[in-house]
C-alpha cells in the first residue's frame, strides 16, 4: 500500500518535470528563433546597385550602345563578387533584344524557379525597369531597358 | 498516528517547496534568457552594421556620416563594416560594395564615417 502510494507521488512528480521541461524548452525555441531572424536588406541593395550602374554608363539622359555592352566591366566604383551576385540587362535594340550579364548565372536560374518551387535559401531577385534613349551608329533610338538583379548572401540576410 | 501523519505532512511540505524553489529557478533563468534575448546585442550589431553599410553603398565621395554609435565599437575593413561590443569581442560584420575609401573615426558617443 506504502509502495503504491510512493510510486503514484514519484509519477506524479515525474510528470510534473516532464510539463515543465516541454513549457520551458518550447519558449525557449520560440524566442531564439524570433530573436535570431535576420533583417533582409538585399532588396534595398539591388535597388542601389542597379541606380550606380545606370547612372554610371548614362550620360545627360542618353545611354550609349558601346557603354550598355561593358556595362559590367565598366569600373562604376563599385565591386561585386561573382559568387553572390549576378546581374543581366535587355533591352531593345533594332527591334531585338540584346543581353548583357554579369556573375554566377544560377542565381539567376534560381529567380525562374521560385514561383514554382519553395527554395529556404533563395536569393533576392529585383527586376528594375528604365527607359532611355541609346545612342548608337545608327542615332539615337528610345528604348527600355529591364535590369534584374540577384543577391545570394542568404547567410547574412536569411 | 498523529505523528505518522505530521511526518507525512511534513514531507509533502518538504516536496512541495523543493520543486517550487526549482520551478521559481527555472522561470527566472528563463526571464533573463528571454530579456537578454529581447535585448540582444547580436540583433542591434546585425542592424547597424547593416544600416552603415546600405549608407556607404549609397553616398557618394566626399560624404561624411555621423551616427549614434549605441555603445558599440565600428569599424571598417577592406569592403566590410563591423560592429563589435567593447566589453566582448566577437562582432558582426557586413559587406558594402563601392570601393570608396572609409575611414571610420570616434568622436565621443558618435562616430563619423568619411567616404573619400
Amino acid at each position: 500500500m506504502k509502495d503504491k502510494k510512493g510510486i503514484g507521488r514519484l509519477a506524479i512528480w515525474f510528470f510534473y518535470y516532464i510539463v515543465l521541461t516541454i513549457i520551458v524548452l518550447t519558449i525557449v525555441v520560440v524566442v531564439s528563433s524570433f530573436y535570431s531572424n535576420q533583417y533582409d536588406t538585399r532588396q534595398v541593395e539591388a535597388n542601389l546597385i542597379a541606380n550606380r550602374l545606370v547612372k554610371c554608363i548614362t550620360n545627360n539622359g542618353v545611354i550609349e550602345k558601346t557603354e550598355l555592352d561593358s556595362m559590367f566591366t565598366k569600373p562604376c566604383s563599385i565591386k561585386l563578387n561573382t559568387e553572390d551576385y549576378y546581374a543581366e540587362a535587355t533591352y531593345l535594340w533594332e527591334g531585338k533584344e540584346e543581353k548583357v550579364s554579369f556573375g554566377k548565372s544560377s542565381l539567376g536560374n534560381l529567380c525562374g524557379l521560385k514561383d514554382k518551387i519553395k527554395i529556404t535559401y533563395a536569393p533576392s531577385c529585383n527586376k528594375l525597369r528604365y527607359y532611355s534613349l541609346i545612342k548608337g551608329k545608327e542615332g539615337v533610338i528610345p528604348s527600355r531597358m529591364d535590369l534584374l538583379v540577384v543577391i545570394s548572401k542568404t547567410e547574412k540576410n536569411v | 498516528m498523529l505523528c505518522r501523519m505530521k511526518k507525512r505532512g511534513i514531507g509533502q511540505l518538504q516536496y512541495f517547496i523543493i520543486s517550487t524553489v526549482i520551478a521559481v529557478i527555472i522561470f527566472l533563468a528563463l526571464i533573463a534568457f528571454i530579456s537578454k534575448s529581447s535585448s540582444g546585442d547580436l540583433t542591434k550589431k546585425q542592424a547597424l552594421a547593416k544600416q552603415i553599410a546600405l549608407l556607404i553603398d549609397a553616398s557618394q565621395p566626399g560624404t561624411a556620416i555621423t551616427l549614434d554609435k549605441k555603445g558599440f565599437v565600428i569599424s571598417a575593413s577592406g569592403n566590410r563594416v563591423v560592429v563589435s561590443s567593447k566589453d566582448s569581442g566577437g562582432g558582426y560584420d557586413y559587406e558594402f560594395f563601392v570601393t570608396y575609401a572609409i575611414k571610420v573615426e570616434d568622436s565621443g558617443d558618435k562616430a563619423i564615417i568619411r567616404i573619400s
